[in-house]
């Protein structure tokens, strides 16, 4: 738990939440990771992109407008 | 323990709620005192905040229905796009036949999106296309962002004021030797094929598209998916009232829930005024300056305004156009407060100032070229059947994939 990897895209703006995620995916095969965004539209769109590259995808709300897209890797 | 966890999700969107009800009763209030001078104009404020709070409850975005195919391989909003304009069609041509119901007399319905086709329409929708995808979003984007708290949108709406004076400025250039030439043509009209023909080529085309982005989408791997939220049944009446809310002012809409809204609601503001365009409401408080310090002559902002349904007019600062701009603006952030995702969102990232407000500056040029952007020029123009509307989408699909070449560098 303590080296979890965590993407942090709170205030890019569009498309970069979705790019910077699916970049990292590619990248680093990482079982876990963890993405921080503001954006919302990126609700929308992480989760297919995540899916197609084998990931489980959970939503959830943090703050007021900010929320955590937990991605863990499926064998 | 369900009405134990309800009413614990209630309680927290409690302040949200009241806050929200605050700024509907105020948006209520400002239509009953425009309604004093115009009832039009009261309409228009309420039909806009609804399409302001439908955009940006679905999210929708017209500028990642077109790019997302190609950066993603994803129809998602495309679709929801279509569904709108399916159902606009419909609507768009009976009140268009009710306004014209003979179509062979060479008369063209009145305040229909109906514009000149050719190569200022082309070079609008490339720069627009290619804009949108460097902003981040298109013109309708940006003001509902605007509305949720998002400060690169001020930056790409001060870049669209600008690209609109420098298009404002080379007006009569583009009037004199290229518009002017340009033939303006109807669907209805061309080979005088009248309204049922016109509707099942619209119609039939928009049905392919679907089709054919859906196969697109399977082809890129792409899944469908359903994320659904563990939902708690709803028994007793406060449980279901909740569910309703929840559906409505909480949870986000789908694409194609958005697009049928959209779709409806530009239905009722044709009715009540005319189709729905937000450029021109920009461009109405822009023009009034620049014609009061003589930068531009008011003989180019009324040939602008003959030929655009879209931009500004004589009237006084508050119009029909600027009611639909501000009134979007308003609606967006009536939903984001009360689904409490209202935020001020600042990039770390100092260089997406610039960056919006660039593609904004191609928006703003692009939307005078084609006399709409993607609502007007697009949304609003294939179901009035005009051609300039399907020619308009193209070079935005175009614009826009060559958007997506440049943004992957931009990272």
């Amino acid at each position: 738990m303590e080296n979890e990897n965590i993407l942090d895209v709170r205030g890019e703006i569009c498309p970069y939440p979705m790019l910077k995620t699916n970049k990292e995916l590619d990248a680093v095969n990482s079982p876990e990771l963890k993405v921080l965004t503001d954006h919302s539209p990126a609700l929308m769109t992480i989760p297919p992109q995540a899916i197609k590259r084998g990931y489980a995808c959970e939503v959830e709300e943090t703050s007021q407008g900010e929320w955590t897209i937990k991605l863990t890797k499926q064998n | 323990m369900t009405t134990n966890t309800n009413e614990i999700q209630f309680s927290k969107h409690k302040k949200n709620l009241y806050t929200g009800s605050i700024l509907s009763f105020l948006s209520i209030l400002f239509s009953v005192l425009f309604s004093a001078s115009d009832a039009t104009l009261a309409s228009v404020w309420m039909l806009s905040n609804v399409t302001g709070f439908t955009l940006q409850r679905s999210r929708f975005c017209f500028a990642s229905g077109f790019r997302d195919l190609f950066l993603f391989g994803s129809g998602f909003t495309l679709k929801g796009i279509l569904t709108g304009l399916f159902i606009s069609t419909v609507g768009f041509s009976a009140i268009m036949h009710w306004l014209v119901p003979n179509t062979g007399l060479g008369m063209l319905p009145p305040e229909a999106h109906i514009f000149p086709v050719g190569l200022s329409t082309i070079t609008g929708g490339l720069i627009f296309g290619f804009g949108m995808v460097i902003a981040g979003g298109c013109v309708s984007g940006s003001l509902y962002r605007l509305g949720e708290g998002y400060v690169t949108s001020i930056s790409s709406i001060l870049g669209i004021s600008i690209g609109m004076i420098l298009a404002m400025m080379s007006w009569d250039w583009w009037n004199n030797n290229v518009i002017k030439y340009e033939p303006t043509l109807w669907l209805p009209q061309i080979q005088n094929i009248g309204y049922s023909w016109s509707i099942v080529i619209t119609t039939i085309t928009i049905s392919a598209l679907f089709l054919l982005v859906n196969y697109w989408e399977s082809k890129a791997g792409i899944i469908d998916t359903n994320i659904n939220e563990n939902q708690n049944p709803a028994y007793t009446f406060p449980e279901k009232i909740f569910h309703y809310f929840k559906s409505i002012f909480l949870k986000s809409y789908s694409p194609i829930l958005g697009g049928s809204i959209l779709g409806i609601l530009g239905i009722l503001m044709f009715i009540v005024k005319k189709p729905i365009g937000v450029t021109g409401g920009l461009s109405h408080v822009i023009a009034i300056p620049l014609t009061k310090t003589g930068l531009i002559s008011s003989e180019t902002v009324s040939s602008l305004n003959e030929l655009g349904g879209c931009t500004s007019s004589n009237e006084s600062l508050v119009n029909s156009s600027f009611m639909m701009t501000f009134g979007v603006i308003f609606g967006s952030f009536v939903a984001s407060i009360i689904s409490g995702e209202f935020k001020i969102r600042t990039p770390k990232n100092k260089n997406r100032y610039l960056q919006s407000g660039l593609g904004g500056i191609l928006m703003g040029y692009g939307a005078t070229l084609s006399l709409g952007c993607t609502i007007g020029a697009f949304f609003s123009s294939i179901p009035s059947l005009s051609l300039s509307g399907w020619v308009f989408a193209i070079a935005l699909g175009i614009g826009s994939f060559i958007g997506t070449k440049v943004i992957n560098r931009l990272i």
